[in-house]
């Protein structure tokens, strides 16, 4: 593929980053990019950078070098906030939840922050519930499965990593990045969380980059799969072709 | 929010016809109680939603105060309106100056930093008694609201003091204010943050400014009572600034249940008349029963007296239903 053919499409282009702690290169010269609408799996073993890689292009952590290029402008320096601003929104590997708010509040707590309301004091939250907003929440809650009253605190593990997800949904992301939405959950659990949150990720056009463990996942749901081994990125491509892959059949424990 | 203004509107009845019927003393003493009752509103915002326990402020009560006693020794400000504007605008300032640096810290660093603040406002307002008074403090005249009623006296119906019925009205319009604090965005922000600061920050809320402006309304709630205090007591002393007057505001707002602004009011009443009355019959054991309060408190009733108020309810509740 002639990669200067698509710039348009071009969302986010990573270039030999790096993130070293102390001796350890937890990422070390990563590079590659993504179009707008891709689905792509990051794998690899415990400790392989994945996590950290989120994180860098998050904001979360700043890179020790490298650069990372999204909608065309460079990052380096940009925080989080503004990061998610502009539409790069995250989840965390073991989700951090509102333990005193029920779902919905959650949510609308997340709209409010979209809209830039988030700080206002002097005015009841009900005066921000218009229609639209409320049928946004029903219709989050709808497609994973949750229950707008139900308090935070009552959810189950599943349900928990759902409402992570819905609350990155609810701002509106450009790109996604979700940091092993399906760890903890049963077998089943995974097919069913990775397919709701492909499904709404088509319907609202969101680029999504997941981290998954569970290689029948990847191989059932992800048309691109990015490989990761000790920070470095061993293979970018389809599933097919990484099955074929020799050298990387070790890594991928059969 | 019609409902609210309702409860609010029972509540300002309720104590309108108290101060028909209570004598002087008792008066002041719910004046008093009300005055703790805005600065430990003030904690349920910053403790209750926001997680964070503030030392300080006591601190802001007595800018409150010192702002009044000061503009009126040096400046000749003579209406009381004046001055109480003046007095909570400093305040509020002065608090978001401090929430600036106070909020980028957390838990014991952010006690610590207000302790200190309470340390140097003590500090200041002994050291200089050139301009402050010193340990003797400073006497605030019966300056006139409006320029008609004496922020002290006897000029209303009944046995109504004057006084009383300025601290009740403000009280009331803060409580009401407040109401719509706890259910604004900013109290959502402010729990988010509490429960899980990162994932706040992943949905683009920063967690600065929203400690910040829960700070600053905290502060501009103590600078109410300092500002109304003065009125009130007709003499001010830098004893308020210490960090024992900050830690009754904590403990009262601990006793009340930390999330509820009813539970810190009848807490506040509470604790001042303990206090007044064990004083009278148990001279040196009043904080030995205190002591005793808190323990049994923190054994039995983790949240509080809306804790209990709440238990009692619901258990009646269920009681009758079977
Ligand atoms: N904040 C940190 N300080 C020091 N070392 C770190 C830090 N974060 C990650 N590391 C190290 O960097 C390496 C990569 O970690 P990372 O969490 O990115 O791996 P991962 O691929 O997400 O693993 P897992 O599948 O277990 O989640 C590991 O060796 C880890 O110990
Ligand atoms: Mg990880």
């Amino acid at each position: 593929m002639n990669n200067s053919l698509f710039k348009e499409n071009r969302l986010l282009q990573v270039i030999n980053l790096k993130k070293y702690f102390g001796g350890v290169k937890a990422v070390d010269g990563v590079s590659f990019h993504i179009d707008k609408g891709e689905k792509v799996a990051i794998i690899g073993p415990n400790g392989a950078g994945k996590s950290t890689l989120i994180n860098l292009i998050s904001g979360y952590l700043l890179p020790t070098d490298g650069k990372i290029i999204y909608q065309g402008k460079s990052l380096e320096k940009t925080s989080m906030i503004k990061r998610v601003q502009m539409g790069i929104v995250r989840s965390w590997q073991i989700p951090q939840l509102f333990e005193s708010l029920t779902v919905k509040e959650a949510l609308i707590t997340s709209i409010l922050s979209r809209n830039k309301k988030i700080y206002n004091m002097w005015k009841d939250v009900n005066k921000y519930m218009q229609k639209q907003i409320i049928q946004e929440v029903t219709e989050l809650c709808l497609s994973f499965n949750l229950r707008e009253t139900k308090p935070v605190k009552e959810l189950s593990e599943g349900e928990r990593k759902l409402l992570d997800v819905a609350l990155s949904f609810s701002l509106q992301p450009e790109l996604l990045l979700l940091d092993e939405p399906t760890s903890g959950v049963s077998s089943y659990e995974k097919f069913n969380i990775i397919d709701m949150i492909l499904r709404v990720a088509l319907e609202k056009k969101t680029t999504v980059i997941v981290v998954e463990h569970d290689i029948e996942v990847v191989q059932k749901y992800f048309p691109r799969i990015i490989f990761m081994n000790e920070g470095k990125i061993l293979y970018d491509g389809s599933f097919d072709t990484l099955m074929g892959e020799e050298s990387l059949k070790y890594l991928l424990g059969g | 929010m019609v409902k609210t203004a309702y409860k609010c509107l029972i509540i300002y009845a309720c104590l309108l016809l108290f101060g028909f019927i209570a004598t002087r003393h008792i008066q002041h003493l719910l004046s008093l109680s009300l005055l703790y009752s805005l600065v430990a509103i003030g904690l349920v915002i910053l403790i209750g939603y926001g997680g964070l326990v503030s030392f300080g402020q006591g601190a802001f009560y007595a800018i409150g105060a010192y702002s009044v006693g000061l503009l009126l020794k040096y400046y000749g400000f003579q209406n009381a309106e004046i001055l109480l504007v003046l007095g909570v605008l400093i305040t509020t300032l002065i608090s978001f100056l401090i929430g600036l640096l106070a909020a980028r810290t957390r838990k014991l660093a952010f006690a610590m930093i207000t302790v200190a603040f309470s340390m140097i406002i003590y500090t200041l307002l002994v050291k200089f008694y050139h301009i402050t008074g010193g340990t003797d403090g400073l006497r605030i005249p019966a300056v006139k609201l409006f320029g008609i009623l004496p922020v002290r006296g006897r000029d209303l119906f009944m046995s109504m003091s004057n006084e009383y019925f300025i601290i009740i009205t403000i009280f009331t319009i803060i409580l009401y204010i407040t109401e719509h604090v706890i259910n604004s965005p900013l109290s959502y922000a402010l729990r988010a943050v509490k429960d899980a600061e990162l994932k706040a920050v992943s949905l683009g809320i920063s967690p600065t400014r929203v400690y910040i402006l829960a700070f600053t309304y905290a502060g501009f709630l103590a600078g109410i009572a300092g500002t109304l205090y003065a009125f009130l007591n007709a003499h001010i002393d830098p004893l308020i600034a210490f960090w024992t007057t900050s830690g009754e505001f904590v403990f009262i707002t601990i006793l009340g249940g930390i999330t509820s602004i009813y539970g810190v009011f009848l807490a506040s009443i509470l604790y001042l008349f303990l206090k007044t009355y064990l004083i009278v019959y148990t001279a040196y054991y009043w904080q030995f029963v205190i002591g005793f309060v808190i323990l049994l408190l923190i054994l039995l009733a983790p949240k509080g007296l809306s804790g209990i108020i709440f238990k009692v309810y619901i258990g009646r509740k269920v009681f009758r239903k079977s």
